[in-house]
């Protein structure tokens, strides 16, 4: 596109791809030394987003003070300034603005198929294509800003995050799609409407000549000859081969599943076509720092013990086979591999129950079998066996108004004698009795994976911030028990108690160890009070044991 | 509907005295004799150690000091302006002019400053071409790197900053003019690149031709036919690429003392 804009502008001797207009300048923070005498590394992180704004105001010739705006009429009349961008569209501070709009007519996106693009950005990085392919899934939403080199944040997201932004209703000008696979097709016919649209005026024969000039066989010839400025650090030749779906001889079957498992839903949106059939899955959100993968899990680990006869483990790889085909793998903390066929049911609570909690235990932590609820500022972790109604409750305790950080399994955070639960946005998974006491049609909601009875529900995402623990209550049914009754839990019964509750209990000791699990668990009893609520085995009496909760 | 650009930063020349306003930061005024007034926005108490409060004070006005101020006096005073670092080479009275991205010339300059080499200008190098050499002068103005930048190094640094990673390091300093002898043009080295290479021809002037200020930097009696000759004035001097490896700059920089010092 730069370049085709670039030739079109440019006289036809004169045209050179080291000289591409980036875009960069008048807006690049580094300018502000020649624009305003500005040396932008005494700045501090938000000013630097700020003189950025103004610099984009300036440029655009519209940030002279108290202009008369006239609409559109005026916006037209000028030949729009090209700006190239990597970054999410956001609305910005005040004043800091990335994308402001005084100064924005319109923007164009230019989208590839991601699978061509993880094996563009392979080379260019200097990574695998495996790291590639979990580079471009990664939502990098936060990215700060670096004064000392003159650069502003630009959060570029994921391949799926970054279009979605850009496509978003909120976006406050025209945002005009353009896919690279219909550049090769017929640049022409694609770039026409576009740049009327925009007002960046030509002919079609200017624009067909600017085309050709711009040729990616010519744009490599010129870089071989004179060079390219942006080429990486890490490859010698920027302009590698431009073709479309050249991923088919590049990637792997598990990996071209991956891509469509992280990007369907937005690659359906453009266009594009799958190869695959991608898991009903919901994705984990990035702060949880595990990456999944689809693929092959390996037959055997060397060194593993086998704590159950479906898991093999050491304190860094675990393998968990949930049947023939379908099995988990999990290594270091931080990468899961899924494997798993036909089934059309949803799998998350494979990656949201088993790859979490097993993951925590690879990072030296561990989770208890548990929801987490806030009622009033105070934080509230409620463990139970499987069908103690841990769901159940803190469903009902949502109906209520109060708010379900995460339900099932709660990750522990220990910080200096203090406990924390980090909350993540997880399905709540219920049976068909406890769907219709909570008011939810059963029949409705997606069935989980694996022939399992439980249906899935989506929650609000809960804020990501870890929360000091107040209290655990342990939901204890049991037969002979007349009315549900809070106790408080003393002494070493508490440590019994939430010894029997630590998630993936049977794997904990293979993966932790023995020591630093009684570490852990010393610590949370240490911190935290801890109730057990007995109620009736056969009769729930939700009202009475929800209003228990409450008044802690 | 009327636009008001209180909340850009805005530099005014209109007046004798120029005025740099950046809202919620603070103000410079420049004279024409290169006198420099600043003037911080936002009251902040100096003693509020907490890392959300804001730099103190002084911190802020040094920083539109040397930042702002202190780059538009220099060119009221008539200088010309180049982009880069000056260092003069241990020993001698020649001085090298460094540029390219500011990451790129931090690490090229601290491996000389390990070398003995002493800083006389950061980022704005005030020049005066005289009839037969071209002088560059000194800035009292800090030495700035990056925080990590400056954590990889022996020196002592300090943030120029609360809320920035900018660090300032103790190098030595020079602290009179020197006659400028060389450019070096810097940057990260690409694989199956040569990490030294004597330009010439058309590379030689463009490299020259970039490192000249221009915009509200550029001397007021400029002329294109002014531009012209002082870049032709740099490129006569002895103009070099150098290609560096981020991690292991050591190989780039003994090519660059090594022509340096032949004769």
């Amino acid at each position: 596109m730069r370049a085709i804009v670039t030739a079109l502008q440019t006289h036809p001797h004169l045209f050179e791809v080291d000289h591409l207009g980036s875009g960069a300048q008048p807006f690049g923070v580094s300018s502000s030394l020649p624009i305003f005498g500005l040396d932008a590394r005494w700045l501090s992180f938000s000013e630097i987003d700020r003189l950025r704004t103004s610099l984009i105001s300036r440029g655009s010739k519209r940030g002279a003070a108290d202009e008369i705006d006239d609409g559109e009429s005026d916006r037209r009349s000028s030949p729009p300034l090209l700006r190239k961008t990597h970054e999410i569209y956001r609305r910005g501070e005040p004043g800091a603005e990335p994308f402001p709009l005084e100064a924005t007519r319109a923007a164009i996106l230019v989208v590839r198929d991601p699978r061509d693009v993880a094996c563009s950005f392979a080379p260019f990085f200097g990574v695998d294509l495996d790291s590639a392919i979990d580079a471009i899934a990664t939502n990098r939403t936060s990215d700060l800003a670096n004064p000392a080199h003159c650069e502003t944040a630009q959060p570029r997201g994921s391949w799926s995050s970054h279009t979605l932004s850009w496509l978003s209703p909120d976006v406050p000008f025209p945002v005009h799609l353009v896919r690279y696979e219909d550049l090769l097709l017929d640049a022409v016919s694609t770039l026409e409407p576009v740049f009327a649209a925009i007002g960046l005026e030509c002919t079609r024969e200017q624009l067909s000549d600017a085309v050709e000039r711009a040729r990616f066989e010519r744009l490599q010839d010129s870089e071989a000859r004179s060079g390219f400025r942006e080429t990486s650090p890490s490859t010698a030749v920027f302009f590698r081969s431009g073709r479309s779906g050249g991923w088919r001889d590049e990637l792997s079957e598990d990996q071209v599943a991956t891509i469509e498992q992280d990007h369907h839903e937005v690659m359906g949106k453009i266009g594009y076509e799958l190869e695959t059939r991608p898991l009903r899955l919901t994705p984990l959100p990035d702060h949880l720092g595990l990456r999944i993968r689809i693929g092959k899990v390996p037959d055997a680990i060397d060194g593993a013990s086998q704590p159950t006869k479906w898991v093999a483990t050491t304190q860094t790889k675990t393998r968990v086979k949930f049947s023939a085909e379908r099995a988990l793998y999990v290594e270091d903390g931080r990468r899961a591999t899924l494997q798993w066929k036909d089934d059309l049911d949803d799998v998350s609570w494979v990656v949201q129950g088993w790859a979490v909690s097993i993951a925590t235990l690879q990072r030296g932590e561990f989770s208890l079998h548990a929801s987490t609820i806030e009622i009033d500022n105070k934080i509230i972790v409620i463990a139970g066996q499987s069908g103690a109604g841990k769901s159940t409750t803190s469903m009902a305790l949502r109906n209520r108004g109060h708010r379900l950080l995460v339900d099932d399994t709660t990750l522990l955070r220990f910080d200096s004698g203090v406990v924390y639960v980090a909350p993540y946005a997880r399905n709540v998974h219920l049976l068909p009795d406890s769907a219709q006491a909570l008011g939810l049609d059963f029949e409705e909601l997606p069935r989980l994976a694996g022939g399992r009875t439980k249906v899935s529900f989506t929650p609000d995402e809960p804020s990501q911030d870890p929360r000091r623990i107040d209290c655990i209550v342990v939901l204890d049914p049991r037969d002979g028990c007349m009315e549900p009754t809070l106790l408080e839990l003393h002494g070493m019964h508490r440590f019994k108690v939430l010894r029997e509750h630590v998630a993936r209990s049977a794997v904990s000791s293979s993966i932790l160890g023995q020591e630093r699990l009684f570490q852990l668990l010393t610590d949370l009893v240490d911190a935290v009070p801890v109730f057990e609520l007995t109620r009736p085995k056969n009769e729930w009496h939700l009202d009475r044991v929800v209003s228990l909760i409450e008044g802690l | 509907m009327i636009r008001s650009a209180d909340n850009r930063v805005r530099l005014d020349r209109d007046e004798d005295v120029w005025v740099g306003r950046f809202p919620g930061l603070g103000s410079v005024r420049v004279s024409p004799d290169g006198q420099i007034d600043v003037e911080v926005e936002c009251e902040i108490e100096s003693d509020d150690l907490s890392s959300a409060a804001p730099s103190p004070l002084e911190d802020i006005e040094r920083a539109l000091h040397f930042g702002w101020g202190e780059p538009l006096s220099l060119v009221r005073r008539g200088f010309v302006l180049a982009e880069g670092v000056a260092l003069v080479s241990p020993g001698s009275d020649r001085c090298v002019l460094v540029h390219g991205e500011v990451h790129d010339t931090s690490i090229l300059v601290l491996g000389l400053a390990a070398r003995g080499w002493t800083v006389l200008a950061d980022r704005v190098v005030p020049l005066e071409f005289g009839e037969s050499s071209v002088e560059a002068h000194p800035r009292s103005a800090p030495f700035l790197v990056a925080k990590r930048r400056a954590e990889t190094t022996q020196f002592v640094s300090h943030t120029v900053r609360r809320e920035t990673n900018t660090v300032a390091v103790e190098v030595d300093r020079a602290n009179q003019p020197h006659a400028l002898s060389a450019l070096v043009s810097v940057r990260i080295r690409r694989p199956n690149e040569s990490v030294f290479e004597i330009l010439s021809g058309h590379d030689r002037f463009d490299s020259a031709r970039k490192t000249l200020l221009g915009g509200v930097l550029a001397p007021s009696t400029a002329s294109p036919e002014d531009s012209l000759r002082r870049s032709l004035r740099l490129a006569s001097m002895p103009c070099v690429a150098l290609r560096l490896d981020t991690y292991a700059p050591g190989t780039a920089i003994d090519a660059l003392t090594s022509w340096w010092d032949s004769p």
